[in-house]
């Protein structure tokens, strides 16, 4: 194999605003330059949330990503809290836990069939598999339609939540619905061992780049709604008001996207980052499909961040009936419940002290910061937001520059096509409000 | 028998944090204000391609509302059917965010999902971050509600077979 020139740009302009490209240069066999780099407009959330309440900022926010709301909107009510120093009820929190496994269960299953299992099954996009797979598609909209329904339940509706409240919920469900949610979890369980039977035979690329690993972690539980954050890097996990010591934030040359890194180059957030730290508490099914995907902690390949989403699929999933189980037995204490806005009578019993909140949840891309400073009124005057898929940037590069060198002797399509599956291994958010329908008449 | 045989769902698309994009949303609100025909619902959002396929099974009749760049004048409302469109590749696969309405649309057609599908589109002027939308789109807002109102017979309003694109009127559906 001669020394070789190569240049690769994958532009995806079919966004209107907001698309990631991928551009790698060789020269002589040496890799001149190899980047992922984002094109987005700058994002204006953390400036529409200044000068509002407290109390209706999730409405705001839970609008930024509409695969992600209910994790926005967790970190905002959680930053709120923080915030007033208001600590929510154990139910509260239980059935927050419940809705934030059924988005990342959503999220997860999206990504892993319609991004992921196209090349898994060496076909170009989902469209293909509807004729050679049509079982595996049907499957795939029929789990996801149930996630759907479960979020429905809960939230009042899918996308969006707005039983969601800072102090709690507005509406908890009743014995009935929570019946109703454990028998769709229940029904989902042939589904899921399919999924997981189609995942083992996926092959994913060797390659492997030890980096630092960001997630929540929590000692009685796997970390999704609460705990401290924890690095492979670091010996103790720092408390979520303190996470810009783990969360370095600064402005790549190459991206209009805010990247992050703590003491190396890069760290990395998303379902194997949460393995990495907190594997040991996954339940018992989870460890199960682990174990049968081949799946060992620490693992250092990022294309198996996939394989860790269908893991906590499972996880969240038998997590779900646990929580739900618990209600069944305990009962559901239905003055438990909050107004949208807390009434006079209400604001008597926790005062406003200006300050600063900070809400860290896991997500399905990652661990997500909401940060907001509050006046003695409740008004936010400041915020930051620190998103999964921006953290993750700096990794990706980092992984680029280790993956291309590493197969300069395939063609350029097969690195073009290892280059992609990278960038999509990170399920990464380009732009998550950028959705204007492209229209081009017949 | 088919016990969705009537029903019809109006999905109003699109985020409010995005100026003008919330127009599909701003519609829904405003048909929320009136009385609804029984098996008439409503839907708005920030609603992700795939989440809008669950509803196509479900009913007859599917209408969306988007803001829609059809490369025309701000303002302007085209009411068509996606066959009057081109389909997606979906060669955009980096995002899950990339699989949006057009892909939707393209995968439900593949699907052979047994559902009228009509969309709204209205091209926007603003999509700039801003929850405010521009005087010009607000403006349109009673009119598409009108548009939606004649497009489902339960409403007891007629419009015009010619007004409609040729793949939704009556005599070109099967």
């Amino acid at each position: 194999m001669g020394k070789k020139d190569l240049n690769i740009n994958v532009e995806h302009v079919t966004r209107v605003e907001g698309h990631g490209n991928i551009v790698i240069n060789i020269e002589e066999g040496k890799l001149e330059k190899c980047q992922l780099e984002i094109v987005e407009a700058p994002r204006f959330f953390e400036a529409m949330v200044r000068e509002r309440s407290l109390f209706e900022v999730q409405h705001i926010t839970s609008r930024i990503c509409g695969i992600c709301a209910t994790g926005h909107c967790l970190a905002s009510v959680k930053a709120a809290e923080d915030a007033i120093g208001y600590e929510v009820s154990e139910q509260s929190k239980l059935f927050r836990k419940l809705l934030l496994h059924y988005e990342n269960m959503d999220s997860h299953l999206l990504h892993a069939y319609f991004l992921v299992a196209p090349d898994a099954l060496g076909v170009p996009s989902v469209l293909p598999l509807v004729s050679t797979h049509k079982d595996v598609v049907l499957r795939a909209l029929r789990m996801k339609k149930q996630y759907n329904d479960l979020c429905t339940i809960m939230a009042g509706r899918h996308t969006h939540p707005i039983s969601l409240v800072p102090r709690g919920w507005t509406k908890v469900p009743t014995k009935k619905e929570l019946e109703e949610m454990k028998s769709i979890l229940l029904s989902q369980v042939k589904d899921l061992n399919a999924t997981v039977d189609i995942f083992k035979t996926l092959t994913l690329p060797e390659f492997e780049r030890e980096t630092e690993y960001v997630a929540l972690t929590h000692p009685d539980e796997y970390a999704f709604y609460e705990g401290d954050l924890m690095t492979t890097d670091i010996d103790k996990p720092v408390k979520p008001r303190d996470y810009k010591e783990v969360v370095h934030e600064f402005h790549a040359e190459h991206s209009t996207a805010k990247h992050s890194k703590n003491k190396r180059g890069s760290y990395m957030v998303g379902a194997l980052a949460r393995l990495n730290i907190n594997y040991d508490k996954l339940n018992n099914e989870a460890k199960g499909v682990a174990e049968a995907l081949g799946f060992k902690t620490p693992c250092y390949n990022t294309f198996m961040n996939t394989v860790a989403q269908v893991i906590e699929i499972a996880h969240c999933t038998y997590d779900s009936i646990r929580i739900i189980d618990h209600f069944l037995t305990k009962g559901v204490d239905y003055s438990d419940v909050v107004t949208s806005w807390p009434g006079n009578e209400e604001k008597k019993g926790f005062k406003v002290t200006p300050g600063t909140g900070v809400g860290i949840v896991e997500v399905p891309r990652g661990t997500l910061v909401h940060e907001y400073t509050v006046n003695k009124k409740a008004i936010v005057k400041n915020a930051n937001c620190a998103i999964p898929t921006n953290q993750n940037l700096s990794n990706v590069d980092l992984d680029m520059k280790k993956l291309i060198p590493e197969n300069l002797d395939k063609t350029k399509e097969e690195i073009t096509l290892l280059s992609e599956m990278l960038v999509r291994a990170y399920d990464p958010c380009i732009s998550c409000s950028a959705h204007l329908l492209d229209v081009k008449f017949v | 028998m088919y016990k969705h045989m009537n029903k019809t769902l109006i999905i109003g698309v699109g985020s409010i944090l995005r100026g003008d994009d919330g127009i599909g949303p701003r519609v829904i609100d405003e048909m929320a204000k009136g009385p609804l025909p029984p098996d008439v619902k409503i839907e708005a959002g920030d609603l992700s391609g795939m989440d809008l396929l669950k509803f196509f099974p479900d009913n007859r009749k599917v209408i969306i509302v988007d803001a829609a760049d059809m490369a025309l004048a701000p303002g302007t409302i085209r009411v068509f059917s996606p066959k009057d469109i081109k389909g997606s590749d979906f060669n955009d696969k980096f995002s899950t965010h990339g699989i949006g309405l057009l892909e939707t649309l393209t995968l439900a057609g593949k699907l052979d999902m047994e559902c009228e599908i009509t969309i709204i589109g209205i091209q926007p002027e603003n999509t700039d971050f801003n929850l405010e939308i521009s005087d010009l789109i607000r403006s349109k807002i009673p009119g598409v509600v009108e548009q939606i109102k004649k497009l489902i017979p339960a409403f007891g309003l007629t419009l015009a077979a010619s007004a409609l694109p040729r793949t939704l009127r009556p005599w070109s559906r099967g």
